[in-house]
């Protein structure tokens, strides 16, 4: 339990699948979740960690869990 | 003739704008400086008109990189909470970069004679220049 959160474990970030699955631009996106569309290119590309408000909003902006775009790898 | 494209993104423009305000800073400091040191006795009104505009730019920089104040209508986009992470890089870079400038000049001030009219603009040029130029460099991410 206490040994899966090692400090060592990676993030892992799959919302530029899930957005283009989806069929969405970075700024529709950011559109629908009220920030800019550097701050969804960001996410997408591991630059920036989003706030859990920020994840869950994504999330529901496109229909998933939020667990199916961010994760521990 | 064309005219050339204004960028669109504002957050672009913003970065710009901050870049530019920042390295203007940073000349009117190197211009009290030398004023500072070859001219002595009461002020001028041209150094008075100059230390104005020195002050009154590192305000504006240091508000505009490291806070979401503004006097115009507020642009959602432009203060979403990546801003907010950037203005907090750019707050920390300012600080460091102010703290090492002050450490720096007391030191050489224990070696050199160094007044305060001569070494405040270049504490000050440090210390908000600093922070928009790391602004403008965290403000750049995400193309």
């Amino acid at each position: 339990m206490g040994g899966e959160s090692g400090p060592e474990r990676g993030r892992g970030v799959r919302l530029k699948d899930v957005r283009t699955a989806a069929g969405l631009t970075q700024l529709e996106l950011a559109q629908r979740v009220g920030v800019s569309r550097k701050t969804i290119n960001t996410v997408e590309n591991g630059v920036f960690i989003p706030s859990t408000l920020l994840a869950l909003k994504l999330a529901e902006a496109l229909n998933v869990k939020v667990e199916e775009l961010f994760f521990l790898s | 003739m064309t005219l050339q494209a204004q960028p669109r993104d504002p957050g672009e423009r913003r970065r710009r704008v901050i870049t530019a305000a920042a390295i203007m800073l940073m000349l009117m400091a190197g211009a009290a400086v030398t004023a500072a040191s070859t001219h002595s006795g009461p002020p001028r009104p041209v150094d008075l008109v100059r230390d104005s505009g020195l002050l009154l730019l590192a305000l504006v920089i240091a508000l505009r990189a490291t806070t979401s104040f503004t006097l115009l209508k507020r642009n959602a986009e432009l203060d979403d909470e990546l801003s907010r992470a950037t203005r907090a890089g750019a707050a920390r870079a300012g600080y460091w970069a102010l703290l090492i400038a002050i450490m720096a000049a007391f030191v050489a001030s224990l070696f050199i004679e160094l007044p305060l009219p001569q070494i405040a603009p270049l504490l000050l040029a440090v210390g908000a220049a600093g922070a928009g130029l790391r602004f403008a460099v965290l403000e750049s991410r995400g193309g």
